[in-house]
């Protein structure tokens, strides 16, 4: 704030040259508008940090790693954003038993490059980038990277249900993202006019109580008024 | 036997109005909505004329284009698909394989087809997203359609129950008071249910600036169809008739999984657990 105050004053000083004068020889007055002017700059400032926040938060809790085979070694690429790479992360080389073959350092652009190991099967990279983010990808043995191709028939039923991306297989007691069938049973009616709920929709005891003592109250009501009027 | 005449002929003066609840969508399914594991990395598109709550097909004659955008640029699928059928409808498929993280976006252009009962064409351009290992930077990013719908959710990180927003574009500028016609898509084999016809189809109007907000009320795969005309006439038998606009968009709602416990730490050495 003291800044464009400064800065602004000398240019203002002449407008407010007779007027009462505070600290800095600078006119009351004229200090407090360029106080004011001074704020929207400064709000436009705080609004843009602010702004900047969700941004910085969103990419810095998810870390992310990818590898590809390159020539006769395999590179990988970890990153926050595309824009914010991970720069000094440790990767991690493991076999499928978990046993570490290799390990390195990501440079400014997030790459970190080993040998690729012979005869290892799949391979597990994982990506140390602090403050416990960690992300890891499986590279399939060569030759190995697609799941067998799936009829168009059979596809679209699996597109009804995208497996969970690195969803926990105990999370939960159906798929993620598997869509159910809404009735129990296969044979939908036309339309699906849904059978009412079990138990019907009739009125339970509760509501008949209830029923019985908004009557009462109103009788009451009604007896009252009419006493009122004799 | 004046009863059951009358009953009969209510009956039949409804048949038209049931046939009227129910969109026409056109779609385009992958068999995978995010793409985490590279042995899941071959993803087949699946692309119909349907109606796809209670999963009736219509044909879907070849489309004017089909391609993939990832990062700016355009790769066409066009010449990779094929014919195939479901219930005995002409559907079509393809097969691509994503082989580095990103957002893929699929799109769809249909040709026209003239459905004679509303009168008119119909042109539904149809987009969906699949991300790819960890990267969907772009997915706000408008494609650049006639007609579009560009989400103002992250659409590759939904559940079942979130709210979507998307603003829909007609030529580019926002589309205000526009109907958005939602419907879900049960899956191969299966059909919705619904309390009644008038349900099947749930419909939401834009805003001022094109926005439309729903929330989806189960997991699966979603369909948003932002319908307006912008004065455009094909013709058919000899006059011009006017052209629906379509901008379709599918999008997979994720059911809310059910937490775990926590892994067990490995005790420290010289510490009592």
């Amino acid at each position: 704030m003291r800044i464009p105050v400064r800065a602004a004053a000398p240019r203002s000083r002449s407008a407010f040259s007779g007027g009462r004068r505070g600290a800095r020889g600078i006119p009351v007055r004229a200090a407090r508008r360029l106080a004011r002017q001074a704020r929207a700059p400064a709000a436009a400032l705080l609004f843009l940090f602010l702004l900047s926040f969700p941004t910085a938060k969103a990419s810095a809790h998810a870390v992310f790693i990818y590898a590809r085979p390159n020539g006769e070694r395999i590179c990988t690429e970890s990153w926050f954003s595309r824009k914010n790479k991970v720069k000094g992360g440790e990767v991690r080389m493991e076999n499928a038993r978990g046993e570490l073959l290799a390990s390195g350092v990501t440079d400014a652009a997030g790459i970190a490059c080993f040998s690729a190991p012979v005869g290892a099967g799949d391979l597990r990279f994982i990506v140390l980038a602090g403050q416990g983010h960690r992300a890891e990808f499986t590279l399939p043995a060569l030759g190995q990277e697609a799941v067998p191709a799936t009829s168009v028939e059979a596809a679209v039923s699996e597109a009804s249900a995208p497996a969970p991306a690195a969803a926990p297989a105990s999370a939960s007691s159906a798929p993620a993202g598997t869509p159910r069938s809404s009735g129990s049973s296969g044979a939908a009616p036309a339309y699906g006019v849904a059978p009412p709920p079990a138990g019907g929709d009739g009125p339970s005891l509760r509501d008949i109580i209830g029923g019985a003592g908004w009557l009462v109250g109103l009788a009451g009501l009604g007896a009252f008024a009419a006493s009122r009027r004799k | 036997m004046q009863r059951l005449r009358t009953a009969f002929f209510a009956l039949l003066l409804c048949l038209p109005a049931a046939g009227a609840a129910e969109a026409h969508f056109g779609m385009v399914i992958p068999s995978e909505s995010t793409v985490m594991d590279a042995r899941r990395a071959e993803v087949t598109l699946h692309l119909k004329f349907w109606h796809p709550f209670l999963n009736e097909g219509m044909d879907l004659e070849k489309p004017a284009s089909f391609i993939v955008r990832k990062g700016g640029a355009d790769e066409d699928l066009l010449p990779t698909l094929k014919e195939g059928r479901e219930q005995g409808r002409k559907v079509w498929s393809t097969t691509r394989r994503l082989d580095a993280p990103g957002l893929y976006t699929f799109v769809m252009e249909p040709k026209p087809y003239f459905e004679k009962e509303e009168d008119c064409w119909i042109v539904h351009y149809t987009k969906a997203y699949v991300d790819a290992f960890g990267d969907d930077e772009g997915w706000s990013s408008p494609v650049g359609l006639k007609t579009e719908i560009v989400p103002l959710t992250r659409p590759g990180a939904l559940y079942a129950g979130n709210v979507f927003q998307g603003r829909v574009l007609l030529n580019g500028k926002p589309a205000p008071d526009t109907d958005v016609e939602i419907e879900w898509y049960p899956g191969k084999d299966k059909r919705g249910r619904a309390p009644y016809e008038g349900m099947i189809t749930q419909t939401v109007k834009t805003d001022e600036n094109g926005v439309f907000t729903y929330a989806a009320p189960r997991a699966g795969w979603w369909g948003f169809a932002a319908l307006s005309e912008d004065g455009t006439r094909l013709p058919f038998a000899g006059e011009e008739k006017p052209v629906e606009l379509g901008a379709v968009l599918w999008i997979w709602f994720h059911e809310f999984l059910n937490p775990e416990p926590l892994p067990r730490r490995a005790a420290q050495p010289g510490k009592q657990p």
